[in-house]
């Protein structure tokens, strides 16, 4: 296959500053050099913009987003904020995952959806979102991708109310701004993937690392700092729901943390969080460049073999085996 | 938490349990014991009963609340407020255990297992499907599905859809009252012939009270207040667990197809409630199972505390309870190899006593006769009082040795003092608090009694002076009374017959003595009931009076003389002959009979008294019924009266509200009404006033006009006749005038058309003509003389044209002037002075007559106008046509001519 050349475009630095989060890449041509400034999925950061506003550039810029994608997801979610009646909002989720399977089959980046999603769900202040970005940029990245998951493994596991979407969405978002805090380092951002990806290992990674107390009082009170920052931050329609943050790092043997609660106990909403949290790592090499469900599909986890994660990952394949089957048979 | 620490100690109050929960009990090493059987006491952890439905005496029995104890009832309950308030929290019919579901079932509950989903809460069954409630109010495509599947395993439906509504509308009152939390997550699925429904939500402050407020019976207009009563009664099974580590609650409810399980013996179950304060912990171990698992009920027993052993428990039950206990046995329902330890535990007369009841153990005859025994004289509401009677009868003891529980509580401080290793395990100080003699407490009590305090305030000084001063005398006042019964024993008696009878009428009489004592002691409980519930005791009395005439202690006496006389014989003489031989055979015979009949009037006195306490327990539900009548009877009278109060109220306001209307207006009538009237006869008088001044001006007025009449006379009228008839006949002039311009505009107008119609007659020919000359240019050169015609024609149509536009203009201008001309007229007309004679009004009449005509005139001459404008406007339009035309002419004899020269110098 021939390789496409990055289609660069001229973006002056006050249309930069309309965006909230970056949609492609953005090059600065300074004599014959090119600077790479900034990657798809990141905060703007306002002390960015301050900083290059003085010279005024015109920045190269190659964007990621497919419009279209991201404007049909977009109407999609504006229509579902209005429906009233069970069966309209069923058939418009079914709507969508349907959409989001047939788009994410095929090679494309995932930011158009993580981007519609943010529009349409995201009521964190920004001043929280940039605190997340200031801490680690990646963090930010992986909050968005995770969030953005959240919405269509919620919809696939039958929630289809728009409130109770956008506080997954949101949920998801701020599981991990407990993890904010000037000891942040990477050894805590590895603790966190390391804990993901499999469950009771974090702080055993985090004491080969021979890391600091101080970065593992982070790790271990990063659940507890996050149910706080909801509770005090009045943006989830259901402030119930902010509990899920006690239990994101528990175990079905009670041997995790913080209150080492058993995990028979979590409910499929709550599984529903922690797994799209699960499917997303601290790292600077996610893109999701690529095709998203085969992705889904194939994913393997320790977190799985916690039977309420197993059965929201089970109705998500099953929701995408069921669009699947529908094109094989051509029924 | 707690609930599972504690070895399971049941008290079973239901007389017989039914064989299967039997052997539930067995096999899983249950201790449960009846008390009709053996008076052994523990720590109960649950109660079983049978038909009551009043629970309020067995709490304050057993101190249910206090001591976190749980009722278990096998009959369906009518006041589950009142099961509940009382710690009742299993219902489960005896129908539940000829299936597998029952034995399941209490396995949960004793366990406490369970979990979020269905297969973590009922493993065996198999998931059906699942939904999500975020919007109470539009569940309907979700209640249609579950209640398809419930067709389709054949479930009645009806009563499935009733437990749904109910219930989700419950849980959105609670919602409401921010004790619930969204989402509603429901999981539903199947178990052979079982359905099962549950729903989970969060729920952070969840307490007793909003369970049971929404548990009455009553429909009333608050449906909040009975919501999960219908809940309930719609479902064969009702299961309502908390897990307060989670704040998550757990509601399942159970439909079977079993036909045995009917409306009558439905069940309902209560996980972790405690009363009055936040839910206890919920046991949970981690109990995850598979998604879908159709494997049979899984064995919980391993997760079972189970009680130490049966003889373990039994030391710690065999508590020394004064002389009462000395019949102690204990029903330990345990298959243990430690029923001999048990039996070894009975106190007293081991040989009169009935054997331990041993349900599973090598003699099965002896407990099934019990059983019978149980089940044929004494009902299952009776084996409740008998409980109860035991209760009284140890308060009757502590009326005659003080408070025996709590000299039991001190006997455990002075054995623990007495053995100081054994200080720190209670159960230890305990079993050494068991052994502790009668004599010592006797000695505590009256300690505490010199001392004028109660036995709970002694302190450890008080103790501790106990024993040091009293405790030594005690012990050797004990060690000399035991030599003493020891020097009395007949150590070589057992050899000799007359030794052997001896010994048995010792023992008969001691026996005797007893029986004696507790007829007493009968009696007097009797009589203490008389005394204090003399009204609703008939048949007590009855059952005392017969208690008191069978009691016959004049044989006893009789017997007595001849017992002395025997055993003065026998020391005297120490050989008896046969007839005294024979006798004294009739005496024992007798002393048998006396004893067996004393024993009969025992059961009678104890059945007596149970009916008692039955009655009691019937009048004082009556009490409270009536008392619950009266309050609400009260309630109404409050009710009305403070609705009557308001009305009075009500009524005094509006009274004074009238009262006060009254004063303003008779205060108005006072003031207000004269000073208006005054100013309204002031008003009039102006009006009045001015009337008269304008009366007199126009008085001066006529008099003027008269006057000016009088002089004038006719005339002025006839100048003005004459000026208005030339006036009009000017006017007519002119009109005519404009009717022979319009004519000849008309005329004008007619030329113009036949003008118009030879120009086009013209065009026509000059068309002719340039196809002509098109077709002769082809051949020949074009005539040049007929240019300049048509340029003359054209000049000559303008100038007629420029002629009629002016002629247009100067029509227009004089129709102005006209009708200038004519409002001036109108206005003239108008200011005519209005004529006081006869003469002048039809002068006037006949000018506006005149007049009328005139404007009619004018109407027409301007309709006239308006037609003729129409008319020019219309030759403007034709004239602009026509000049199109001739433009086009033009144009098109201009090219002729320009075509013709091109084709010649093409040619040249």
């Amino acid at each position: 296959m021939q390789q496409q050349k990055p289609l660069l475009t001229k973006l002056p630095i006050k249309d930069l500053a309309k965006k909230i989060i970056c949609d492609g890449h953005l090059f600065l041509f300074s004599g014959e050099r090119k600077f790479y400034l900034m990657k798809p999925g990141v905060f703007v950061d306002p002390a960015f913009i301050k900083k290059y506003a003085v010279t005024n550039p015109v920045f190269d810029f190659e964007s990621v987003v497919n419009l279209e994608v991201k404007e049909k997801f977009t109407k999609h979610f504006k229509e579902l904020r209005y429906l009233q009646f069970e069966k309209d909002l069923r058939l418009k989720c079914s709507e969508i995952v349907k959409e989001f399977y047939q788009t994410y089959s095929e090679p494309e980046h995932f930011l158009s959806f993580a981007l519609a999603c943010h529009e349409a769900f995201c009521v964190l202040p920004l001043e929280d979102q940039a605190k997340m970005h200031e801490t680690d940029m990646h963090l930010f990245r992986k909050a968005l991708y995770a969030s953005a998951f959240s919405i269509i493994v919620g919809m696939a596991n039958d929630f289809y109310h728009y409130l109770m979407l956008k506080d997954f969405y949101n949920l998801t978002f701020s599981l991990d701004i407990g993890l904010c805090a000037s000891s942040y380092s990477y050894y805590v951002a590895e603790a966190c993937n390391s804990e993901n990806r499999n469950p009771g290992s974090g702080k055993k990674h985090l004491r080969e690392e021979k890391a600091s107390q101080i970065e593992m009082d982070v790790f271990h009170n990063h659940p507890q700092k996050s149910y706080q920052y909801l509770k005090d931050t009045p943006i989830l329609s259901y402030p119930e729901l902010a509990e899920v943050c006690l239990y994101q790092h528990e175990l079905t043997d009670g041997t995790g943390f913080p209150r080492g609660i058993m995990k028979g106990q979590v409910s499929s909403w709550e599984a529903i969080v922690i797994f799209a949290d699960s499917l997303v790592e601290i790292t600077a090499e996610y893109q999701f460049e690529t095709s998203v469900v085969p992705y889904l599909l194939n994913f393997e986890n320790q977190k799985l073999k916690d039977l309420p994660v197993n059965r929201v990952y089970k109705k998500l394949c099953l929701a995408f085996s069921h669009f699947q089957a529908m094109k094989e048979t051509g029924s | 938490m707690e609930r599972m620490r504690k070895p399971l100690a049941i008290l079973n109050l239901t007389g017989a349990l039914l064989p299967e929960l039997k052997e539930y009990f067995i096999s899983r090493n249950i201790l449960v014991i009846d008390p009709l059987i053996s008076s052994a006491t523990a720590d109960w952890t649950h109660i079983i009963t049978k038909d009551i439905h009043d629970f309020n005496l067995i709490n304050d029995t057993y101190d249910l609340t206090e001591k976190d104890r749980h009722i278990i009832s096998l009959t369906k309950m009518d006041d589950l407020q009142n099961f509940t308030i009382n710690n009742g929290n299993l219902i489960l019919d005896d129908v539940w255990f000829k299936g597998n579901l029952g034995s399941f079932i209490m396995d949960k509950y004793f366990q406490g297992y369970g979990g979020i989903t269905l297969g973590d809460n009922y493993p065996s069954f198999q998931e059906l499907g699942s939904f999500n409630v975020t919007n109470p109010f539009n569940t309907g495509e979700y209640l249609d599905r579950l209640v398809q599947k419930a067709f389709e395993t054949g479930v009645e439906a009806l009563n499935l859809k009733t437990y749904f509504d109910h219930l989700i509308m419950y849980v959105a009152g609670l919602k409401k009252q921010g004790k619930a939390g969204f989402p509603f997550e429901f999981t539903y699925g199947s178990y052979e012939d079982v359905f099962a429904l549950q729903m989970h939500f969060f729920s952070d402050h969840l307490e007793i009270l909003d369970v049971t407020t929404s548990l009455s019976t009553v429909i009333s207009k608050r449906a909040e207040e009975y919501f999960l009563n219908l809940a309930v009664q719609s479902a064969d099974f009702f299961d309502f667990s908390y897990m307060p580590e989670v704040n998550k609650v757990i509601i399942t409810g159970l439909w079977t197809k079993d036909e045995r399980i009917k409306f009558e013996n439905r069940g309902l179950m209560f996980s972790a409630l405690d009363v009055g304060r936040v839910f206890h912990k919920y046991e949970n171990e981690g109990s995850t199972s598979a998604l879908i698992s159709q494997s049979p009920i899984p064995d919980f027993t391993e997760r079972l505390f189970f009680s130490k052993t049966a003889s373990e428990l039994n030391n710690e039950v065999s508590v020394v309870k004064g002389s009462k206990e000395e019949e102690e046995s204990s029903t330990v329902v345990a298959g243990s190899p430690d029923e001999k330890e048990t039996s070894t535990t009975v106190k007293g007369q081991s040989e009169e006593i009935p054997e331990p009841i041993i349900v599973k153990g090598s003699e099965p005859e002896d407990t099934d006769d019990e059983v019978r025994i149980i089940k044929g004289e004494i009902g299952l509401d009776e084996v409740v009082n008998i409980v109860k009677s035991k209760f009284e009868e140890e308060k009757s003891v502590i009326r005659v040795s003080g408070n025996k529980l709590d000299i039991d509580k001190v006997a455990y401080k002075i054995a623990a003092s007495v053995d100081e290793t054994t200080k720190e395990s209670n159960l230890k100080v305990r079993s050494l608090g068991n052994k502790i003699p009668d004599m010592i407490k006797t000695g505590l009590y009256d300690f505490a009694k010199n001392l004028n305090k109660p036995i709970d305030d002694l302190g450890d000084d008080d103790i501790d002076r106990f024993q040091v001063e009293h405790l030594p005398e005690i012990i050797k006042q004990g060690i000399l009374k035991k030599n003493e019964t020891s020097a009395k024993d007949p150590s070589s008696a057992a050899a000799d017959p007359l030794k052997e009878a001896e010994a048995k009428l010792k023992a008969s009489s001691e026996e005797n003595e007893k029986l004696k004592s507790q007829m007493k002691t009968l009696a007097s409980e009797v009589k203490i009931l008389k005394e204090s519930k003399a009204k609703m005791l008939e048949i007590q009395m009855k059952a005392s009076k017969a208690v008191q005439e069978e009691a016959s202690p004049v044989k006893a006496d009789s017997d007595d003389e001849l017992r002395k006389h025997f055993q003065q014989k026998i020391n005297d003489q120490k050989i008896l002959n046969e007839m005294e031989l024979k006798k004294l055979a009739g005496l024992l015979e007798r002393e048998s009979k006396l004893i067996a009949e004393v024993k009969a009037e025992e059961l009678k006195s104890r059945k007596l008294h149970i009916e008692n306490l039955q009655k009691e327990a019937f009048f004082a539900q009556e009490i409270e019924k009536t008392q619950r009548q009266l309050k609400a009877k009260d309630l109404m009278l409050i009710k009305t009266k403070e609705s009557f109060t308001k009305l009075v109220e009500r009524k005094d306001n509006e009274v004074t509200e009238l009262r006060h209307k009254n004063e303003q207006l008779s205060r108005t009538l006072a003031t207000s009404p004269a000073q208006a009237q005054e100013k309204n006869i002031q008003n009039l008088e102006k009006q009045k006033a001015n009337l008269f001044k304008q009366l007199d001006v126009y008085k001066i007025k006529l008099s003027s006009l008269a006057s000016k009449m009088q002089s004038s006379k006719g005339d002025d009228h006839k100048e003005e006749a004459r000026k208005l008839q030339m006036q009009n006949n000017q006017l007519k002039n002119q009109f005519e005038v404009s009717r022979k311009e319009a004519e000849k505009w008309q005329a004008k107008t007619g030329q113009m058309l036949s003008e118009v119609n030879s120009l086009k007659q013209e065009k026509i020919q000059l068309e002719l003509l340039i196809k002509k000359l098109n077709s002769e240019v082809s051949n020949k050169e074009p005539p040049k003389t007929e240019a300049p015609v048509n340029d003359q024609e054209l000049r000559r149509m303008q100038a007629q044209n420029q002629i009629l536009e002016n002629q247009l203009k100067e029509s227009a201008s004089r129709m102005v002037a006209l009708e200038s001309k004519l409002q001036e007229t109108m206005k003239s007309q108008k200011n005519l002075p209005m004529g006081g004679d006869d003469g002048s009004k039809v002068k006037i009449t006949q000018l506006e007559n005149s007049v009328k005509k005139l404007t009619q005139d004018l109407v027409e001459n301007r309709n006239l106008l308006g037609e003729a404008k129409k008319e020019t406007n219309k030759l403007r339009q034709e004239k602009t046509a026509l000049q199109n035309q001739l433009d086009k002419l033009k144009k098109e004899a201009l090219k002729a001519k320009s075509a013709p020269a091109k084709k010649t110098g093409k040619a040249a």
